[in-house]
């Protein structure tokens, strides 16, 4: 486990001198030291990691591979959570490692101060971090850093991703990297021109465009001003923000048979049937309940607003078009309730968005079918339920317990976080709201999130996202690799 | 689970439903000539809507032209709003907020507007006159770390470190640490 942290760590490094360079080319000479520090303690400490564990031996287990990606994620938490800290824009060292941590599982909630008078060299890593946890920040390090190991599927599969577009786990993972750098140059070009387009110009709108690329690609949501996207004011730019962000939230596995040419894998695959259902269904509903109150008069209006918003909670991004007061106090409490049912259900698997994914949807509603036909039908039919997700399928019992299983956990954690929002003193709506947003690594905020915020709430915002984000089994096995010694000594 | 998913939702319907409006301080304020912030403004935009209103800010960013119009963006205490003005009203401007820059402190007075129509619905103020009260400047920014004598003796200690142990690591065996030395068959 030190010997892949390390890894990990050092990869960590790596990504310190992007910001580095960006605080560089903006001429932010008091910003540079502090990632650069930062990248130093960072390699240091890998390589503290790397020789205390020496290279690892024997094939590793399901254990291993989860126990790896959970310690990861919280030591990388930590040291990303470092250059953030001596940014100067943190009250705590908690609030710092709660941005982090909202970045790496492509939250987007966020506790910054002073947001309009950030660095460029900052929002550059704010913004680097979402995108780079959005695509698997261990399986980056390990495939780059090592030559493929024993064992790396499982770093991959314990990270929330399990599709193969190679036959080696390392090639895929160059698959991925391969399919974000390009949507990375064509995005941030595109959003640059649309930065020009709302009157930010030259190099302000370039980092602009970058910036905004990258939240929405990971579907991360984070924005480099407090208005998140209203900052704009164009209609332009938020729909061009929509197209990355939806593209965002499809498998990477959907991407590529798209590349490959195989353009009817769209209209067969489950998932996207039900991301379809899903996104219809909610819009629709959505659109009816701002209707009756009467609050936008125009289709403009609804679409800016409304199926924005809707889409921006079902992608799990973030991006907000309206304040968020105006959620709790404006919309109603059914168009509220369309984005809570939104965001706890989110993308797809194996892309950056999070939620319990629209294929675990799809296959707990072929599930329920199946059992309706199981009642109608006489007890000797037999009943064969096929699905298409990359290759036909046939439904079994395994799948259908697992798809319930994580649902089930994602239900349990909202409702265990809303309590204890409520428990905070919050309101019930505005406790309700961020917990979906929180566990469905969403980022949409009806105003709790901020500073304010008890540091108990803090951390176990940070777990919930960290949970979320690992679809529980990884952090669920580090929990009872942490418990484990105990219980042996009494 | 699932009844727990239930409940919490019905409570969030009734608990929505069952709100009562917030109280109307804001619009009495208005009157006697108060001073709104940004966040005063978004909060009780359903109270002030079609309001005409005074509005102090900082501008956050540059101005977004649009022809003969442009957009500003006015924050303060981390909450900023939109402020639709004529171009020649954002003219005098000098100086957006930006990192390290103070923006220009204003007074706008202007209209509320909760869902503004012309704007696809956005919350918005529609400027009648903008004042600045300060010309922007540069902005004593947080406390940070900016020490390059320590920032370059840390970088090079790192990769001093690194290059160590990927040398002594070819060395050693699968299993071994730094601290076993190999012992030779």
């Amino acid at each position: 486990v030190a010997y892949y942290t390390g890894m990990v760590l050092w990869g960590v490094a790596g990504i310190m001198v992007v910001p580095a360079i960006i605080s560089l080319a903006s001429r932010e000479f008091d910003v540079m030291p502090g990632f650069l520090a930062s990248a130093g303690l960072s390699l240091l400490l890998g390589s503290i990691c790397v020789g205390f564990a020496g290279r690892p031996q024997g094939r590793m287990s399901w254990g291993h591979g989860m126990l790896v990606v959970a310690v990861s994620w919280l030591v990388a938490m930590v040291v990303c959570a470092v250059p953030s800290w001596l940014s100067g824009q943190y009250i705590s060292f908690v609030d710092a490692c709660f941005d982090v941590m909202s970045g790496f599982t492509t939250t987007g909630l966020i506790l910054i101060q002073d947001l309009d008078h950030v660095s460029d060299g900052m929002n550059t890593w704010r913004h680097l971090l979402s995108y780079v946890g959005g695509q698997g920040m261990i399986v980056l390090a390990l495939s780059f850093l090592t030559k493929s190991f024993p064992g790396i599927q499982r770093l991959y599969a314990s990270e929330g991703k399990d599709e193969r577009l190679s036959p080696s786990i390392a090639g895929t993972a160059r698959l991925i990297w391969r399919i974000s750098l390009w949507y990375l140059v064509v995005g941030t070009a595109v959003l640059t021109v649309g930065a020009w387009s709302s009157g930010i110009s030259g190099y302000r709108g370039f980092l602009h465009g970058l910036w905004v690329f990258l939240a929405a690609w990971s579907t991360g949501g984070f924005a480099p001003q407090t208005q998140s996207i209203i900052f704009y004011h164009s209609g332009l730019f938020e729909a061009l923000t929509m197209v990355f962000f939806v593209l965002g939230s499809l498998n990477f596995g959907l991407h590529h048979a798209v590349w490959q040419g195989n353009r009817a894998e769209v209209r067969r695959n489950l998932e996207v049937q039900a991301f379809v259902a899903t996104s219809v269904g909610l819009t629709l509903t959505a659109l009816f309940a701002l209707s009756r109150i009467d609050l936008y008069s125009s289709t403009a209006s609804l679409f800016r607003r409304g199926v924005y918003q809707l889409i921006s909670a079902h992608t799990t991004t973030g991006f907000m078009t309206i304040y968020p007061t105006q959620l709790i106090w404006q919309w109603g409490p059914l168009s509220l309730l369309t984005l809570v049912f939104a965001q706890l259900i989110g993308g797809s698997a194996s892309s950056t968005a999070g939620g319990f994914k629209g294929i675990r949807v799809g296959l707990a509603v072929k599930a329920i079918g199946q059992e309706i036909r199981r009642l109608l039908l006489p007890e000797s039919a037999v009943i064969v339920t096929r699905f298409h997700f990359f290759k036909n399928s046939v439904l079994e019992d395994r799948q259908t317990r697992s798809a319930l299983l994580i649902i089930g956990l994602y239900i349990l954690t909202f409702s265990l976080t809303a309590v204890a929002n409520v428990a905070s003193g919050y309101a019930l709506d505005v406790s309700l709201f961020e917990a979906a947003s929180v566990t469905g690594n969403v980022g949409l905020s009806a105003g709790l999130t901020g500073v304010a915020m008890p540091t108990a709430l803090k951390l176990w915002y940070i777990l919930v996202m960290w949970v979320g984000r690992l679809e529980f089994m990884a952090v669920l096995v580090f929990i009872g690799y942490v418990l484990r010694p105990r219980r042996t000594v009494r | 689970m699932a009844v727990a998913l239930c409940v919490c939702l019905c409570c969030l319907i009734s608990s929505v439903v069952g709100a009562e409006a917030l109280p109307e301080e804001a619009v009495a304020g208005q009157s006697d000539g108060e001073v709104y912030s940004p966040a005063t403004v978004i909060d009780n935009a359903r109270h002030l809507t079609d309001v005409t209103i005074k509005l102090k800010g900082e501008v956050i960013g540059p101005v977004l032209w649009r022809g003969d119009s442009a957009w500003l963006n006015l924050g303060m205490d981390g909450v900023a709003v939109g402020v639709w003005v004529d171009a020649a009203q954002a003219r005098d401007l000098s100086t957006g907020g930006a990192y390290g820059i103070r923006g220009d402190i204003v007074l706008v007075t202007g209209e509320v507007r909760a869902t503004c129509e012309q704007h696809g619905g956005e919350l918005d103020v529609h400027a009648i006159s903008v004042f600045v009260l300060t010309s922007g400047g540069p902005l004593d920014g947080a406390e940070r770390f900016d020490s390059w004598p320590t920032a370059i003796g840390m970088s090079i200690a790192g990769l001093i470190s690194v290059a160590l142990v990927r040398l002594r690591l070819r060395s050693l065996a699968p299993g071994d640490n730094l601290r076993q030395q190999r012992v030779p068959k």
